[in-house]
């Protein structure tokens, strides 16, 4: 109904940062066994297991935006092979930092899923994402594969992430968004053990609302008021 | 040619004094060493443990978590596994202080934005939120970290030691961290290993403890084993300069 009178823009690209870092940390928690490690702490145990590299690796990317592509930059310095899928892949043709890029067909994902150590799934929630990443996705996983959520909750199904975690199918899982915000008590994933459930704020920086502000009073009204054209513009057919 | 990059359990006078020649397998274990320092930066930046617990008691309690972005890491040892480290801390935005034994040979490193001599310690320490300890074990690193140095470390530090147990002084670093002067510490290397079962650093929730495996990847054997076979064996043979030479008198 606003589509006519009223510009709606964002903050996109200011949480990049602190999102990236905790999709490094995530996948590192799964390939250094952390867990583990705790555990064997807890117990005074001083017991040397093998662990994991990154490098090496494949980081798939599901939803090429500026925090998707934030999780490549670092993700590539890790020596992490990339692979990314995006509405319209020949806008990331030539980027530096992905290695293959795939379009939103069912194949696309597929493919993905199929070659991903670690899957990052950075996709805003709009009619087309809704339900994208469902059972059909996680049974083309890869042997011990983990799967990131920071995106919004509804982009997958999270009945069929929490059977693929059941079952042994992913190694596990770490989530920073739900379908349900706050995660009701009574909802499986709280006791699944090979999860890192995090209650949306790993983008919760002691500065977030303050640089948001300070990209309103600085950049988009000075812009508004001289009848410039506006950063950040929300293209409210597609949603994001 | 040693299997490890460490050679500080080779205790022979002699050896320093004779013409043998000691290569070691530097510079293959800097990789997983750099991501766990990251990982353990990050564990606390985001208060990992606290997610944990808000798990175990299915607490859904929003709280602000800190970056990484702007921070400063002090490295103190700049060889393989330091620049490793710096490289990693360069592209999550962090600046970096590094000390080494010669400053000057990092003058103009690009992952560095300032490099100190061992006389600076102190002062790396006071500009660190993370340290990094990836010396090597020496003469002149044994108990380099000591209490003095540790009563310089900024508000809320956390400090990462990935070279060599007795680099920190460990009594002076469990104090510290019961006191809360470090706010945290991540050790894949303790002073004795395996740690006696009576260590404080068992029971600290601020401390991340590791069997010194944090290097102890699937192929670690293989790759330093082929590198004897590949590199060093036949360059022994034909009578060529060996790679990785470990100078005996400064034990590194």
């Amino acid at each position: 109904q606003f589509k006519d009178k009223v510009t709606v823009t964002n903050a996109k690209g200011q949480f990049s940062s602190s999102l990236a870092e905790y999709v490094m940390m995530a996948c590192s928690y799964f390939a250094k066994d952390l867990p583990r490690i705790m555990q064997n702490q807890k117990a005074k145990n001083w017991q040397k297991f093998d662990v994991e590299e990154l490098r090496g690796k494949t980081l798939g990317i599901v939803g090429y935006g500026d925090i998707g592509r934030a999780c490549a930059k670092l993700a590539s310095v890790y020596g992490m092979r990339i692979v990314a899928l995006r509405r319209r892949p020949y806008l990331s043709r030539d980027d530096d930092y992905c290695d293959q890029i795939y379009g939103t067909g069912k194949d696309g994902l597929k493919h993905l899923m199929s070659e991903s150590d670690y899957i990052v799934c950075s996709a805003p929630s709009t009619v087309e994402t809704r339900g994208l990443v469902d059972a059909d996705a996680f049974a083309n996983v890869k042997q011990n594969a983990v799967f990131i959520n920071l995106g919004r909750g509804p982009v997958i199904d999270e009945t069929a992430l929490q059977q693929a975690l059941s079952d042994g199918r992913l190694k596990g899982a770490a989530l920073d968004v739900f379908q349900k915000e706050p995660l009701p008590q009574s909802n499986p994933l709280w006791d699944l053990d090979n999860i890192l459930i995090s209650p949306h704020n790993m983008d919760q920086t002691a500065t977030f609302m303050h640089e948001a502000t300070e990209f309103f009073v600085n950049e988009n009204l000075p812009r508004f008021m001289l009848g410039e054209r506006l950063l950040n513009p929300v293209d409210i057919e597609r949603g994001y | 040619q040693t299997r490890s990059a460490g050679v500080d359990f080779i205790t022979s006078q002699g050896l320093a004094q004779s013409s043998v020649t000691l290569t070691n397998a530097k510079g293959m274990y800097s990789s997983t060493l750099a991501e766990y320092t990251m990982m353990a930066c990050s564990y606390f930046a985001k208060d990992l443990p606290r997610l944990l617990r808000q798990k175990s008691a299915k607490n859904w309690e929003k709280y602000n978590v800190l970056e990484l972005r702007g921070a400063t890491m002090g490295i103190i040892g700049y060889g393989d596994i330091g620049r490793a480290c710096a490289i990693l801390a360069k592209a999550y935005g962090m600046k970096v202080v590094a000390l080494r034994r010669k400053p000057k040979l990092s003058m103009f490193d690009p992952y560095c934005d300032q490099v100190y001599g061992n006389e600076d310690i102190s002062k790396l320490m006071e500009e660190s939120d993370y340290v990094v300890v990836a010396a090597p074990l020496t003469e002149a690193t044994k108990g380099l970290v000591s209490r003095d140095v540790l009563s310089h470390a900024k508000k809320d530090a956390v400090i990462i030691n990935v070279g060599r147990g007795p680099i920190i002084d460990e009594a002076a670093l469990i104090d510290a961290l019961q006191s809360g002067s470090l706010k945290g510490a991540g050790l894949d290397v303790t002073a004795i290993e395996p740690l006696p079962a009576d260590s404080p650093l068992w029971e600290l929730d601020n401390v991340l403890l590791s069997p010194h495996s944090m290097d102890n990847t699937a192929t670690f054997e293989l790759e330093s084993t082929e590198f004897f076979v590949n590199e060093n064996l036949p360059r022994f043979v034909r009578g060529m300069d060996l790679l990785n030479p470990v100078d005996k008198s400064a034990g590194y």
